[in-house]
């Protein structure tokens, strides 16, 4: 078996990577290391019914995924859930990945479920799949013909067209199996949650285009508890809506699931459009079937943030952040309209008042989406998410190539080469947070399905929102300020039904005591025709009355060392009202709160390598935490 | 079989071979019959037929030319300190090494000498309990009386004071770990020097502002029994065992060459 994983691997590094470090280098080889000492996870904390915050990852990829095994990931969910209690897993690099800010509370393996565990065992000697034809391709010497075979592969998940004689159902069913037996053995309830889940894989090629280019439509399907033995995948049916009924179907047999869209920012304007898949007007056993299966989405991960772009929120200065904008694996630009959360707010609402219902009102979770097991947080320790083609700096494009010292008569992003201008445009993000009253399947699913949740970029900072009619400034100071929030007032994910009052907000947030302070708390109010950002709270001083804007905190960066410099603030809390209310429009709100500036993975590693920052990415960046929002209604 | 390797030769030789010109001290590049079967077969796997003899000679006539490319790189040296293909090479080399000897299979009397010779990988953390009030702003006066007028109280009077914190105000059996997660580093090693006492101690600062604090028990780590850790240990050892078979592998290759390092420059 070796010879043959030796040269399926030494193709594709070839092919994708031309000059890597030698995995060696890196390699631990040291057994007295204390931090490999087994930990215990996340700390049990007792039921809280105020709820605690969780923090947690569902979008993981590992070697069952055929887009990750190509790039010499060997790792498994069992090795993926190790990682997320805090064990050391080496990346297909050689190098060892530790997750930033220490164990995580809920991790999810969530696998392509196209060609699921297919590639595997294509490379097994003795395996029927490794006889055939493909397989020499997949796995041959040549690195063309390596290409070749994977972008068939690729091109029938995009088609929905399966390759007959590489499709497996056993085998599928198998690997599908194993991923739910890690879960199961993971879950240690009260400490670390798993879920099984997997990844709905659909596209929607533009019509008429031949091209690659296609829009984004995964969704990543996840089960509250028990899980089937076998799963719907784009290849049963490109279609969302089929896999709704599917899960519909599972439902009424007592398998509760959902399921997460992400990369909304790609999807060519698809994701959020107000026509059916097919292209039939939206009804409202469309708006049921959709919130009843797809409560959340997933805003930001490491392609990109999908919350707004800063051509459809012009008005709004922290609109160009992390901003992908090219359909996947391809440099064609995707269309923005219907492809980002803020203006499905405002298009959900439109079609309440127009028709009597509501498809996009859903919350919001952040992710990795990582292939290699273990996400990269943190700004300061990145690995981008591919494999062995996006696992070094200068493959990531954030060094000069070929060990030059500066970037004179660099090519900009877009003349580089495709991949290059991919990776160099990802993030190191992002997270889950949760508001459950313990770590368990039970109480995070039931925060899934009531929206409570909110995501991060990756730091873990806790924020809380609440609507009303009854609290007013004094709740600030209620040493039971959480209870006294939960009694008369309802929290983010939530509706508050009008009743002629004008409601007030309460947004309270808290640094991740392990990353950089706070600068400013944000309202976003999305209507049917109109967004506003607010600033309701600052690090220094009040928002101004006239530009709803917080004063300058001086806070900015070092760049020398990239120290942070200025003051910020440790907790933001403020009750606000809305200025602009208007007792008979409907509206969503939700939370943003924005760190100090901090620098970006690109400037770390420009700083380790001791050359200046790429001039076409961003320095410094603002880490940030988006809520769901929460839905005024006007009174019935 | 023959005549595909005529028209192969025919191919490649030109007019050389037309006009019979040979030079004796031309480095040969032999073809095998073994390599043209070898070619066959790749073929036939790919395209699910056998080639044409036209298809042969071609596939024959480009293994020669690739083969002559990289004899005349070699030989111009074009192979020697070209980092690309050093670091590509020692890549290879660390994929063939790596994951090859077979997963370690421990036996339960294996594991257990194992739990024995490595206890602190096993022990569970150091946790503490305790009671904290929160003041994000208030300063050394107000902090003071409020600590003077808490004493050793032991009602619950202490959940109305201060100011209203995100987090829990009483935590149990927490590992230290997870409070220096949860407040800081900072906050984690004073608490971490604190005793149990019914005694308010502070201010204790943390990322959030400042703490009164009243530990109200703590819990050495201790080694669990074997069997309760089994399956930890188990992966364990077959991590070690496996990390260290990659090193080994490796320092056998290292041991075959005798290694001279001349000093740093002056």
């Amino acid at each position: 078996m070796r010879p043959l994983a030796y040269a399926g691997a030494s193709a594709v590094t070839l092919l994708f990577a031309a000059c890597s470090q030698p995995a060696t280098d890196q390699t631990s080889t040291d057994l007295t290391d204390p931090n490999q000492t087994a930990e215990t996870p996340a700390a049990a904390i007792d039921y809280n019914p105020d709820r605690n915050a969780y923090f947690g990852d569902i979008h993981i990829h590992t070697r069952n995924s055929f887009d990750a095994y190509i790039f010499n990931v060997r790792r498994t969910a069992d090795d993926a859930y190790r990682f997320a209690k805090g064990d050391n897993v080496p990346h297909p690099l050689g190098f060892d990945m530790r997750i930033a800010g220490g164990p995580l509370d809920f991790y999810a393996v969530t696998d392509h479920a196209e060609y699921l565990g297919i590639l595997p065992a294509m490379n097994t000697l003795g395996h029927r799949l490794n006889a055939l034809p493909q397989a020499g391709r997949m796995f041959s010497d040549d690195l063309d013909i390596v290409r070749e075979a994977f972008l068939d592969v690729a091109g029938t998940i995009r088609s929905g067209q399966r390759d007959q004689e590489i499709y497996d159902q056993a085998v599928s069913n198998s690997a599908w199996a194993d991923n739910v037996a890690a879960a199961e053995a993971h879950y240690e309830p009260g400490r670390f949650t798993t879920f099984s889940g997997y990844e709905f894989t659909s596209t929607k090629p533009r019509s008429g285009a031949d091209g690659f280019g296609a829009g984004n439509l995964h969704r990543n399907v996840f089960f509250a508890d028990q899980a089937p033995v076998q799963i719907f995948s784009a290849l049963d049916s490109q279609n969302p809506e089929d896999l709704w009924d599917w899960m519909d179907g599972l439902r009424e047999e007592g398998l509760d699931a959902i399921s997460i869209p992400h990369n909304s920012n790609v999807s060519d304007g698809q994701m959020f459009k107000t026509e059916t898949f097919d292209g039939m007007p939206l009804t409202a056993a469309y708006a049921d079937q959709r919130m009843r299966n797809e409560p959340l989405v997933e805003v930001t991960q490491v392609k990109g943030t999908s919350e707004t772009h800063p051509d459809l929120s012009p008005n709004d200065e922290w609109a160009n952040f992390e901003i992908y904008d090219r359909l996947i694996a391809t440099s064609e630009k995707t269309r923005l309209s219907g492809g980002f959360v803020r203006e499905a707010y405002g298009t959900g609402l439109a079609l309440a008042e127009s028709s009597g219902f509501n498809p996009y009102q859903f919350g919001l979770v952040g992710a990795s989406d990582t292939h290699v097991v273990a996400g990269s947080y943190n700004e300061a320790d990145f690995w981008s998410k591919v494999g062995v083609v996006d696992g070094t700096p200068e493959l990531r494009g954030s060094v000069p190539p070929n060990g030059a010292r500066t970037w004179d008569g660099f090519k900009p992003l877009d003349e580089t080469s495709p991949s290059t201008a991919f990776y160099a445009r990802w993030s190191a993000s992002g997270l889950t947070g949760v508001w459950a009253e313990e770590n368990t399947r039970e109480s995070i699913f039931a925060a899934f399905r009531r929206k409570e949740t909110y995501a991060t970029t990756g730091p873990r900072m806790r924020v809380r929102f609440f609507a009303g009619f009854d609290f007013e400034s004094a709740i600030l100071s209620d040493p039971n300020l959480v209870q006294a929030a939960y009694s008369n007032s309802v929290p983010m994910g939530g509706q508050l039904a009008g009743d002629g009052r004008a409601p007030a907000f309460l947004v309270w947030a808290q640094r991740d005591p392990n990353a950089a302070a706070l600068q400013r708390a944000q309202i976003i109010k999305v209507t049917a025709d109109d967004e506003q950002v607010f600033d309701v709270a600052c690090a220094t001083g009040q928002p101004m009355d006239d530009t709803y804007r917080c004063p300058d905190n001086d806070a900015s960066v070092d760049m020398a060392t990239c120290t942070p410099t200025g003051s910020g603030a440790a907790e933001l809390k403020t009750v606000w009202q809305d200025p602009t209310f208007i007792s008979d429009q409907d509206a969503a709100y939700y939370v943003r709160v924005l760190e100090n500036p901090t620098c970006r993975w690109s400037t770390w590693e420009a700083l380790a390598n001791g050359t200046p920052p790429r001039p076409d990415t961003a320095p410094l960046i603002q880490e940030r935490a988006y809520t769901s929002p929460i839905w005024y209604g006007i009174p019935q | 079989m023959l005549q595909f390797f005529i028209a192969a030769i025919i191919i490649l030789s030109g007019h050389h071979f037309l006009t019979g010109l040979t030079q004796s001290d031309r480095e040969k590049i032999y073809v095998s019959t073994d390599q043209v079967e070898r070619l066959i077969a790749l073929y036939t796997i790919e395209a699910g037929t056998q080639p044409t003899p036209e298809g042969l000679a071609a596939m024959i006539t480009n293994h020669v030319r690739e083969q002559a490319l990289v004899k005349e790189a070699r030989r111009l040296g074009l192979d020697q300190s070209d980092t690309v293909i050093e670091r590509r090479l020692a890549q290879k080399m660390t994929f063939i090494l790596e994951d090859s000897a077979a997963p370690a299979q421990p036996d339960d009397a294996e594991l257990e000498a194992w739990f024995t010779a490595h206890p602190d990988k096993f022990r569970t953390a150091d946790t503490v309990s305790f009671n904290h009030v929160f003041f994000a702003g208030s300063d050394p006066e107000t902090i003071n009386n409020i600590q003077r007028a808490l004493g050793t109280d032991d009602t619950d009077a202490w959940r109305q004071t201060g100011d209203p914190f995100m987090l829990q105000r009483s935590y149990i059996k927490i590992p230290v770990r997870e409070v220096a997660r949860l407040f800081g580093t900072d906050f984690a090693g004073e608490i971490a020097s604190l005793s149990t006492s019914p005694v308010w101690t502070g201010p204790v600062k943390s990322a959030f502002g400042q703490h009164l604090v009243r530990i109200t028990g703590r819990e050495a780590s201790s080694l669990p029994p074997f069997e309760q850790v089994k399956s930890v240990v188990r992966n364990d050892f077959i991590d070690v065992k496996r990390r260290e078979a990659n090193a080994t592998a490796i320092n056998d290759v290292v041991a075959r060459y005798q290694v001279e390092i001349e000093g740093l420059p002056e």
